[in-house]
């Protein structure tokens, strides 16, 4: 078993601080930009990291209203080094997706590259709430493979693991305290009902299945669920203009609202809620893992699970799903 | 109740009044409880009603639902169902309203919502049916008033400062939109873009810009079902300011939301005679 480090608070911050800015989660659970590292909840905060690389609104370019050829400034992407403390190895996870959305080789964008190379993911390892499933995906609160560095809390300080070489170098950084053996990483919860994932195949296969219009009534598309998901990544692009000036952004859109696949005809493919809610599954466990053979487009924080309205549970769906198209492939049997 | 409920909503089905019922059932599996519609009287087994069931179904009530449409409302889900069917969204005989007498609703599993400690409605006012004991349901622990009287206190210097604070957190999710059953409008205001009224992005001005529309399109029609505000995942306290246009609409136009069918309802009647002491009119003060 290797070895872990032993860290004091006020090194770590002193480290951190030495490196360049520092964000983590407030109060509100949102990430701000903070001058020293705060108390953590025991929980991962209610926004998901993802704030901070592909944030809800991001100015794109800019110009002056006015007659004559604009001339538009690009915004220039944030170069500012630092660190993301307190994330939680969901929320790390879940930027190993959005990686394959924003930095595929024919399309990088570089804000998010900007962020991703600058600031180091120091993950802190936590008490997981009544709606957690990372153990569903396979890892746990104190997963180290998306972080820089993990950190378990202990009294007066840490122990940290690095995850990743650039983790280790900045471990180098910090003045080392002594050696702890580590333990085990801990599994991660998983409902007590769950059996498995589904097969991607064939959820697809039962594209057309009445059950989705059953399941449509509990849902009314709000959203809520995908704004606070840490993988869900859509967009769209709009103007915003004040005093003669003109702002052009990049915008959180998402899939559950009716105007997402209308189109300019009037035209819409998913005019019906449960064709929206469908979307959002076989997005997450049919679509993602098939063109990406060891992804899911899900990593059980479970947000969405806490924060909707009324009171859908995804995975519950997605596992009475999976029974029927079970039950029903036996009896054909 | 949950027997007599399905035992209702069998006969509902046998004697074909109803060709579909919104209910409530408790998922098998995460044993949250969820909205359902059934279209079999066999599936009458699943309903249930007990003070878990905070939704307001009748935000899911829509024309191309097997009709007519049987829907189980508590007192506020109701005046809901009442608003919308005097507002022209249905006919009276496509509704069949089941009323369950309801003591009021714990959404957190334990203390009664703060919506169900001022409520007077505790039986739907619109009721084909109703189930459970409606004799010795409780009394309102407190008034609309007292909830407001906060707002009504402060300078409108003071309010404007207690919005703007109160919105900050909102990501326009509209969530508070979508679970409304009154938010009915064909195209909502802010996903129209010719002209563009509200801007899509959380900021201070369109934070505003959206509260605003959200609660003058509600005056003198929110029941006071208080789902948007429970819905809202930043906890922003919008049901406050339809509270107190509900007092003011109440006050100037003598009309309570959803009591009763039909009557003097403000948002479509013209009259010669309404107060328009904003105009700077004869009714001034």
């Amino acid at each position: 078993m290797a070895d872990g480090m032993r860290l004091s608070r006020e090194s770590l911050q002193a480290a951190l601080r030495q490196r360049g800015a520092l964000w983590a989660p407030n109060d509100a659970g949102h990430w701000s930009q903070v001058e020293a590292l705060p108390e953590l909840g025991p929980i991962r905060p209610r926004r998901p990291v993802k704030d901070l690389f592909t944030p809800p609104r991001r100015e794109i370019a800019r110009w002056k209203a006015g007659a004559g050829p604009a001339e538009i400034e690009p915004a220039q992407p944030d170069q500012t080094p630092g660190s993301v403390f307190g994330v939680r190895p969901c929320d790390a996870r879940a930027l190993l997706l959005l990686d394959r959305a924003f930095l595929q080789p024919s399309c990088v964008d570089p804000h998010y590259k900007a962020r991703r190379e600058n600031l180091l993911l120091i993950g802190v390892a936590c008490q997981p709430g009544p709606n957690c499933y990372c153990g569903v995906f396979g890892f746990g609160p104190d997963d180290k493979d998306a972080v820089d560095v993990m950190l378990t809390p202990e009294a007066g300080g840490f122990v940290a693991q690095a995850g990743s070489p650039r983790g280790q170098a900045f471990l180098a950084t910090v003045p080392a305290g002594a050696a702890v053996p580590l333990a085990a990483p801990r599994p991660g919860p998983q409902p007590e009902w769950w059996t498995g994932l589904p097969d991607p195949k064939a959820l697809y296969a039962n594209f057309d299945h009445p059950m989705w219009h059953e399941l449509g009534i509990s849902c009314m598309n709000c959203g809520v669920c995908t704004q606070y998901c840490p993988t869900c990544q859509c967009f769209t692009i709009d103007d915003e203009s004040f005093k003669g000036e003109i702002q052009r952004l990049r915008i959180v859109d998402n899939c559950q609202r009716s105007d997402f696949t209308r189109m300019a005809g009037g035209h819409n493919p998913r005019q019906v809620a449960a064709s929206r809610l469908r979307q959002r599954v076989l997005h997450k466990f049919s679509y993602i893992p098939t063109q990406n053979p060891g992804l899911l487009g899900c990593t059980g924080c479970g947000r969405c699970v806490d924060l909707c309205p009324l009171d859908r549970h995804l995975f519950a769906d997605v596992f009475e799903i999976m029974k029927r198209i079970n039950q029903e492939a036996e009896r054909v049997a | 109740m949950n027997q007599s409920l399905r035992e209702t909503v069998k006969r509902l089905f046998t004697e074909g009044k109803v060709k579909s019922v919104l209910g409530y059932r408790e998922h098998p599996l995460s044993k949250a409880v969820v909205a359902t519609l059934i279209t079999r009287p066999e599936d009458a087994d699943t309903l249930i009603f007990d003070d878990r069931c905070v939704q307001n179904l009748a935000r899911a009530l829509t024309r191309d639902l097997p009709l007519p449409v049987g829907i189980v409302v508590k007192g506020c889900d109701g005046c809901a169902v009442s608003m919308r069917i005097t507002e022209g969204d249905f006919a009276r005989e496509q509704i069949v309203a089941i009323a369950v007498a309801c003591a009021g609703v714990r959404a957190d599993g334990k203390t009664l919502d703060e919506r169900c400690q001022r409520c007077e409605m505790h039986v739907s006012p619109l009721a084909d049916v109703t189930v459970g004991d409606t004799s010795s349901l409780p009394k309102p622990e407190k008034t609309r008033a007292e909830t407001i009287a906060k707002i009504k206190a402060m300078t409108p210097a003071e309010r404007f400062a207690f919005w703007q604070k109160a919105f900050e957190p909102c990501t326009h999710c509209y969530a508070c939109r979508e679970v409304c059953p009154l938010c009915n409008c064909a195209v909502c205001v802010t996903d129209q873009n010719a002209p563009r009224w509200i801007e899509q992005t959380a900021k201070p001005s369109s934070n505003l810009m959206w509260h605003m529309i959200r609660a003058f399109h509600h005056a003198g029609r929110c029941v006071d079902c208080g789902e948007c505000q429970r819905a809202c995942p930043e906890g922003v306290p919008m049901h406050l300011l339809d509270l107190c246009l509900a007092e003011d609409v109440e006050e100037l136009f003598d009309f309570k939301t959803g009591v009763k069918q039909g009557g003097k309802w403000p948002f479509l009647l013209f009259n010669p005679e309404d107060p328009d002491s904003w105009l700077g009119g004869p009714h001034r003060g």
